[in-house]
């Protein structure tokens, strides 16, 4: 692992961790955008031990092809998180609709659910 | 092949078709209903297969390892499953026969399918990030189910629990990364072969995985997030996640533990401590509680500890018992949310000051809360009894005279804790004049769906040899894991 990657995966993670502890959501949706972007730079990050999983037809490893495992993770990671950020958003959202409303307003908002799926 | 990837696909499959049909309410109920009672009849049929041919191997999509996802259906899982499916069924008759979120939210199907499939992915997975994946799966059906037709209140309580597994789940990732960076592999076949060489970034990593799953199971002192969200999220939502999410926690911790050995050498105390203070920390916080749902909060808790217990004994039997007690405890767990939202539905209030004389006007009602309640507090013949005596004794014979001693107390408290909302609730008088607020009319279609838990429950006691010397070879499998690295 290179120093600047470890660098930016400490200084992302960090600052996502110090987000997500804030009170508002919308930083806290921040924070987590950030923190899941540092996860990814620690799976993209080189591994040390192993061997290359593509192995050619002839048996021979193949030298210059990347790894596509971390790629494949990274990928869904990705997706994952853009749901979840997506998720706290829209509760942001709804609380900001009803920052009082009690257990007797069940009927408000009712786009709600409509507008996310 | 298609037996073991069937519980996933499978709902899966109808919450798309429940999103499709959407609005004609009908429709949807019938897609969503077809869905938990196949997921039920598929999870039965797999564990028939496993019972009798061993641990099933599948590589989905042909890949092998070590590029592949592998699915392993082994007795641990397929016993989870099966009452899983169980509870998915049952809360999912619930919100259809009484409960207003459904009616109100025409998309409850498919999220409730949705988290269904995420613990089916859970449960099968044989590699860390697809444990991940069926992880989040789970847990974002589960945001949805808690902000879904949500305002206010209920909202403000599902703050923390959303954080919280926000921030677990990208701890979950980091390990995962940081797994695959020294080991090479994220298989738990492969896994376990390498992970002793791996030293201190092992011992590193499996701390961190510590951590992380016991933040799921809500063991002490992750457990902040969960009783306030459980409390105010809908009946059949707060039944669903309380029979299934923390148990996944404790199930992942079983296979790293059982597999890999998440606990660095020389911190052997770590679990036995963990185990401790959840099982005290839950039922404390238990009595300092009076509405029925939050107090039910705190003993899942303490629950768990009971199930820490005997994995922290690190002996066959211990593991046996702990298994037997996460069959038991998600079938009765998820009863009592159902009977509890039921009351809170019945006389406008979950608080124990305001409720009172539901043995008289719904004796339904009261025996439905009384069963599983029993139960809980582990008394004979139920389930609760054959779990507790049999993680005592696992107990007795690894010598943690500390931790059984503690679990006999903890069991006390138990008791007197499921007798004060016993008399709170179901002894005395109708609250009077009961409160307007009341949203549905009483009928016995509000027990339905407890009823099939219940009925689950009865025969996990009356069939508790059985269940539990499957149990017992589950724990054998997952001692030996040589078993499931054959087949494919």
């Amino acid at each position: 692992m290179t120093l600047p990657l470890l660098l930016a995966i400490a200084v992302t993670v960090g600052l996502g961790a110090w987000l997500v502890m804030d009170r508002d959501l919308f930083r806290i949706a921040l924070g987590t955008v950030l923190l899941g972007h540092g996860a990814v730079l620690v799976l993209l990050s080189p591994r040390l031990p192993g061997s290359p999983p593509l192995i050619g037809t002839d048996g021979v490893v193949a030298a210059d092809v990347a790894d596509p495992l971390p790629q494949a993770f990274a990928l869904t990671a990705i997706v994952i998180s853009f749901a979840v950020v997506t998720l706290v958003l829209a509760l942001a959202h709804q609380m900001f609709d009803t920052p009082t409303g009690g257990p007797g307003s069940p009927s408000d908002d009712p786009a709600g659910p409509e507008e996310r799926s | 092949m298609t037996t073991v990837a069937l519980p996933i696909v499978w709902p899966l499959l109808l919450a798309g078709l429940a999103l499709a049909v959407g609005r004609r309410r009908r429709a949807a109920r019938a897609v969503g209903l077809l869905g938990s009672t196949g997921m039920t009849v598929a999870s039965v049929a797999l564990l028939v297969l496993v019972a009798g041919d061993g641990p099933q191997v599948v590589d989905v999509g042909g890949w092998g390892l070590p590029v592949g996802i592998t699915l392993v259906a082994d007795l641990l899982a397929c016993l989870i499953l099966v009452v899983s499916a169980l509870v998915v069924l049952a809360t999912h008759v619930h919100a259809v026969l009484a409960s207003e979120v459904e009616q109100r939210w025409p998309h409850y199907h498919t999220a409730h399918l949705v988290l269904a499939a995420g613990v089916a992915l859970s449960l099968l997975t044989g590699d860390l990030f697809t444990l991940f994946v069926g992880f989040e799966v789970s847990l974002v059906a589960s945001y949805v189910l808690l902000m879904g037709p949500a305002s206010g209140a209920t909202l403000r309580a599902a703050r923390p629990y959303v954080i919280a597994n926000v921030v677990v789940s990208t701890l979950f990732l980091i390990a995962v990364a940081a797994t695959y960076a020294t080991a090479g592999t994220v298989n738990l076949t492969l896994l376990a072969e390498v992970w002793p060489g791996l030293g201190a970034s092992g011992d590193a990593i499996g701390l961190l995985l510590l951590t992380v799953f016991a933040t799921k199971a809500a063991a002490f002192p992750f457990l902040g997030w969960l009783p306030d969200a459980y409390a105010r999220a809908s009946v059949p939502v707060a039944a669903l996640l309380a029979g299934l999410l923390t148990k996944l926690g404790v199930y992942a911790m079983v296979r790293g533990e059982s597999l890999l050995g998440l606990v660095p050498e020389g911190l052997g105390w770590l679990l036995p401590v963990l185990a401790g203070t959840t099982m005290l920390a839950g039922v404390v916080g238990a009595l300092a509680q009076t509405d029925i749902r939050r107090i039910l909060g705190f003993h899942i808790t303490s629950q768990i500890g009971y199930m820490l217990f005997g994995l922290a004994l690190s002996t066959a039997a211990g593991l046996a018992a702990t298994v037997f007690y996460v069959v038991h405890h998600i079938l009765v767990k998820s009863a009592l949310f159902l009977v509890a939202g039921t009351v809170e539905q019945r006389l406008g209030s979950g608080r124990l000051e305001r409720t009172g004389g539901l043995m008289t006007s719904t004796p339904l009602l009261a025996a439905a809360f009384a069963v599983p309640a029993l139960s809980l507090a582990g008394i004979p013949p139920l389930s609760g009894f054959t779990a507790k005596v049999a993680v005592l004794r696992a107990g007795l014979d690894a010598d943690a005279v500390m931790l059984v001693a503690v679990g006999t107390v903890v069991s006390l408290l138990t008791i007197l804790s499921m007798a004060k909302v016993w008399a709170g609730a179901f002894w005395g008088e109708e609250p009077d004049p009961v409160p307007a607020t009341t949203t549905t009319r009483w009928s016995p279609r509000a027990v339905a769906g407890t009823g099939v838990l219940v009925a689950g429950t009865l025969v996990v006691s009356l069939a508790a040899g059985p269940v539990l010397e499957l149990s017992t070879r589950a724990a054998d499998q997952l001692v030996d894991p040589t078993v499931t690295t054959e087949g494919g």
